[in-house]
């Protein structure tokens, strides 16, 4: 294969002529070398205004032939650059090239040092074990955890180093006599609900006062400011991802949708694993991936019936009717959950004012239990989600969540804002970032103990009772991130060492729920793709509402009297504005003219925004249109190649008789198909049970065997002497040139890979013994997957690269 | 007494390889120290496959006879499949980062090429799939559903086969491609 490929890229080589013999010495020489620089100059010319061996070399080393022949046209185009510049009087390669030269190598080498640097092999192994046990849609939720964290370690880096350590290091904690001979008082008690001690540290926001700090560091300054430097910053990297996410994804989702099988399963094996065990987990995952993408694609063409509620009543059947009773069963949902938050805050508005330690620790422990057991609560009501189309069905799903979790979230919020006006609390700044923290850890502290007691738990009962751990839930799992990323973009202005502790908390959670998905979970049976750019969508949806309430606390509410901005006015931001006229006067006028203009500022952020994101979805228009002109001109060149192979002539006369032969004897629908198309249902007739066109593939079929000996067999294929079979074929493909619209494929009823033990032996669901890995005997169990997957389906991502 | 690495590759040789490879001078060196501790003297020799199978970065790939068999210059005869020098440094330089995409996808459209003939038919991907998946992974009806699957989705001129041309144009369209098409040496 090497071989051939070689021989016939030096046969092109020979044809253009670019054995040029090195050296020098004889007349007879210089002339061959002067020749030889003269055909080449044309091609050197037309590259790029840089050095030539420079760009020679990119070509040689992007070379498909061995590295023998890769040296020797090396040496050739030395050559033949070196005559030519003796021709021309001129030395070969001058100072500037050389400096090129090199510094363009020095860039490689930089690149694939950084490339070694922000590999991430620990968080990448990670990923690998997960696909490989539970699939890609599992692995690439912890992709976007993965991303999540690395955006909070931008956040916890500013916060630490502008605002917390400037801080830290002149500063001691005040005495708080508050909580005194309370548990609150110790450690503990302190750590846990940021009281003690820890309410006047650096912990919250009322500690940073400038004082001793103020001599040499504006803090009121630094610290506005990197509030609003860290809320730009995250909103552009999550525009910026999400346009880089919607510009690669595009072709895929929307002109190579045909390929998607092909290209996860041929791009699937990881070269850069060396070990046995990471082998076989590699397999692993490349089974799963076979099966879910089959079955994917099964599940899109045919549209599977929604199966009965709770495995008893009947799904409606009109469409009507099951959005009726989708929409009437959610309200029925919501309205429990907002009955919950009222209770919630009847709740506060008893606990309001308490002194008590315990108590105080009451409402947010209401909370963030409600935040977890609405996912497990919505479970049952999922079965009345009855859309035909499960993508329609998973994202409603995960949109009810997410309201139910925001509205109990957001109820809580608003009433302690309300609660605490600024008459009732001097610092009402610290007690919210109190608040605040004490939900970050009771979320931490309470969805991992959960976690651990489930994986302590679940393991011993299902080998008890000899049944397979539940199926992993990322629906559930990506809601839960959410609400922790949204705690800490409401809490890190009250809370500056907010980002730091998440940090923290994000490994250690991200390692538990990586050992939940390895050893106390079932993977998913029936996987519903969605993009990355979805999630990301959502993600930044929960940003925006987010910072948004944010925003609406800081910006309405005057600074209370403690922390950095007690002396700025009724508004945080006139620390600005106060610096500005301290300042230089130009830079005072400037200032006023920008942001006395009202919502001059916002709007240009916003203009800065949508030209961001109106540029990323030209460029991918772009791209999309450069892959269909790629695809068309192929196409092209395919046709013309098939026409000349069958020697065919596009007369129409002689087409007339092969469309009126095609029409009288194949029976088939008038409208033209492809030849491509016909040719992948003939393929697929071999395993049909409908072989509706099986007549006239047989005869394309028939064609296409002998259009492909057509030379031999017929005494070099000429046009008069082909077989009506072949005329038939070559009629389509002339036929498809001139369609515009393609005849609609028919759904056919098509084999499923089932993901059973055997497809023979009766459907028997493969259960994979968490434990041990290996295949567990399910033979109690006598349905097949598919009555199963009104529990099971569950939402998840593509197999795409992480962010 | 054995030579050096250094004394075996002088300056014009290791600037010669430096240009047609990914590498830089010292990766090469690097390549070759692995190369002779896999048993090759010199530039000349030649390993023999089940010498450069155990490598440890090749010894569990389900591909590792094939990606020797491709980059291997004897094509036939005893010496089938033997590895010289320039070979292994062929094979380290394709699967290394600094290699393009499309060298990338040309040698694993080979790679997958079982039979050699310049095309994938159905019987290369269902021995790709049995590779990627494992002897215990699918059943063989279950991967010639998936090779059938593949060939309807990518083959364009319905000849039942996929040409490089038509592999380039699925495995392009892979964004994880280059990061997984690599041994790190």
């Amino acid at each position: 294969m090497t071989g051939t490929l070689d021989v016939k890229q030096q046969q092109q080589q020979r044809k253009r002529g670019s054995h040029v013999s090195p050296g020098r010495g004889s007349s007879h020489h210089r002339h061959e070398l002067l020749h030889a620089a003269a055909r080449r100059r044309s091609s050197i010319h037309n590259l790029n205004n840089l050095n030539t061996l420079q760009r020679q070399h990119v070509l040689i080393k992007e070379g498909k032939m061995a590295l023998r022949y890769r040296k020797k046209r090396r040496r050739q185009s030395i050559a033949a650059a070196e005559a030519e510049a003796e021709a021309e009087g001129r030395p070969f390669l001058g100072c500037f090239g050389w400096t090129m030269y090199k510094l363009a190598v020095a860039r490689q080498q930089l690149g694939a040092a950084v490339n070694v640097f922000i590999s991430h092999p620990w968080v990448a192994g990670s990923l690998r074990a997960i696909a490989s046990k539970a699939g890609s849609a599992v692995s690439s939720f912890f992709e976007l955890y993965a991303f999540l964290f690395k955006l909070n370690l931008l956040f916890a880096v500013c916060w630490s180093c502008f605002v917390v350590l400037p801080m830290a290091l002149t500063s001691v904690s005040e005495e708080n006599n508050e909580d005194e001979g309370t548990f609150g008082d110790t450690v503990l008690g302190g750590l846990l609900a940021g009281t003690g001690s820890f309410k006047t540290s650096i912990l919250f926001y009322g500690h940073y006062v400038s004082g001793d700090v103020q001599r040499n560091y504006d803090l009121p300054l630094a610290y506005f400011s990197v509030i609003i430097f860290t809320f730009f910053l995250t909103l552009l990297i999550l525009v910026y991802t999400l346009g880089r996410l919607h510009r690669r994804n595009v072709i895929y989702h929307t002109l190579y949708q045909e390929t998607r099988i092909g290209t996860q399963v041929l791009a699937s094996w990881d070269h850069t694993i060396t070990t046995r065990a990471g082998t076989e987990r590699q397999h692993s995952r490349c089974t799963l991936l076979c099966k879910e993408m089959y079955n994917e694609y099964l599940r899109r063409r045919n549209r599977q019936d929604v199966p009965p509620i709770w495995g008893i009543i009947p799904a409606p059947t009109s469409t009507v009717g099951s959005f009726a009773l989708t929409v009437l069963v959610t309200l029925v949902f919501l309205g429990g959950v907002g009955a919950g938050a009222y209770f919630l805050h009847v709740l506060q508005e008893s606990e309001a004012g308490t002194t008590s330690y315990w108590r105080s620790l009451l409402t947010p422990f209401v909370c963030t239990a409600s935040a977890w057991i609405i996912p497990v609560v919505q479970q049952p009501f999922r079965a009345f989600t009855t859309f035909k189309n499960s993508l329609i069905r998973m994202w409603w799903d995960v949109t009810v969540m997410f309201v139910a979790t925001a509205g109990v979230f957001g109820t809580y919020l608003g009433t302690f804002v309300f609660l605490y006006t600024p008459n009732t609390d001097a610092c009402w700044e610290t007690r919210l970032g109190q608040e605040l923290y004490r939900l970050v850890i009771f979320d931490a502290v309470f969805r991992t103990t959960i976690d651990i007691l489930w994986l302590a738990a679940v393991p011993l009962a299902c080998r008890f009772l000899k049944r397979s751990p539940p199926r992993v839930n990322v629906g559930a799992l990506f809601v839960g991130a959410a609400y922790s990323q949204a705690l800490l973009w409401i809490g890190f202005p009250f809370v500056p060492l907010l980002p730091a502790i998440s940090l923290g908390l994000g490994i250690v959670r991200f390692y538990i729920k990586q050992a939940i998905v390895l050893y106390a979970s079932s993977h998913p049976y029936t996987v519903i793709r969605l993009s990355q750019e979805s999630y990301m969508k959502a993600t930044l949806f929960t940003y925006l509402f987010s910072t948004a309430f944010g925003c609406l606390i800081i910006f309405t509410r005057p600074p209370g009297d403690c922390g950095p901005f007690q002396l700025t006015g009724s508004r945080i931001y006139h620390i600005v504005k106060q610096r500005v006229d301290d300042g230089d006067s130009t830079v005072a006028r400037g200032w006023d003219y920008v942001f006395l203009r009202g919502a001059a500022v916002p709007v240009i952020f916003a203009l800065i925004l949508a030209v961001l994101y109106l540029t990323y979805r030209h460029r991918a228009k772009r791209l999309l249109v450069e892959e269909m002109k790629y695809a068309l001109d192929r196409e092209q060149d395919d046709f013309r190649k098939l026409l000349r192979k069958k020697r065919v002539t596009t007369h129409p006369a002689h087409l007339h008789p092969a469309l009126a032969h095609r029409a009288d004897g194949a029976g088939s629908s008038a409208s033209p198909h492809s030849h491509r198309r016909t040719t992948r249902r003939k393929h697929r007739s071999h395993h049909s049970r409908h072989s509706h066109h099986s007549r006239h593939s047989r005869h394309s079929h028939h064609g296409h065997d002998h259009s492909k000996h057509g030379a031999s067999k017929y005494g070099g294929g000429r046009a008069t002497s082909l077989s009506p079979a072949t005329t038939v074929a070559v009629s389509e493909i002339a036929a498809s040139a001139i369609t515009e619209e393609p005849a609609r494929q028919e759904h056919k009823a098509l084999p499923t890979i089932e993901l059973t033990a055997s497809s023979e032996a009766g459907a028997v669901p493969i259960e994979l013994d968490n434990m041990t890995g290996q295949v567990a005997d399910n033979s109690h169990q006598q349905q097949p997957y598919t009555d199963d997957a009104q529990s099971a389906y569950t939402c998840g991502l593509s197999t795409s690269t992480a962010f | 007494m054995g030579c050096s690495s250094s004394q075996l590759l002088d300056a014009e040789t290791l600037e010669e390889y430096q240009d047609c490879t990914f590498f830089t001078k010292r990766e090469i060196i690097h390549v070759f120290e692995r190369y002779r501790q896999l048993g090759g003297k010199s530039l000349e020799d030649s390993l023999a496959m089940n010498q450069v199978l155990d490598l440890v970065e090749l010894k569990e790939n389900p591909f590792k006879e094939r990606i020797c068999l491709v980059f291997s210059q004897f094509t036939d005869g005893e010496k089938k499949g033997h590895i010289s020098f320039e070979d292994f440094l062929d094979m380290m330089s394709v699967f290394s980062e600094g290699a393009t995409r499309d060298v990338k996808a040309s040698y694993a459209f080979r790679i997958y090429d079982f039979d050699g003939d310049g095309y994938l038919d159905k019987k290369d991907l269902m021995d790709t799939i049995e590779c990627l998946c494992g002897k215990d992974g699918l059943s063989e009806y279950e991967r010639e559903l998936v090779a059938d699957k593949i060939l309807e989705e990518a083959d364009l001129d319905g000849d039942h086969r996929l040409s490089y041309v038509e592999f380039e144009h699925v495995i392009s369209r892979a964004p994880d491609f280059v990061n997984t098409f690599r041994i790190r040496i």
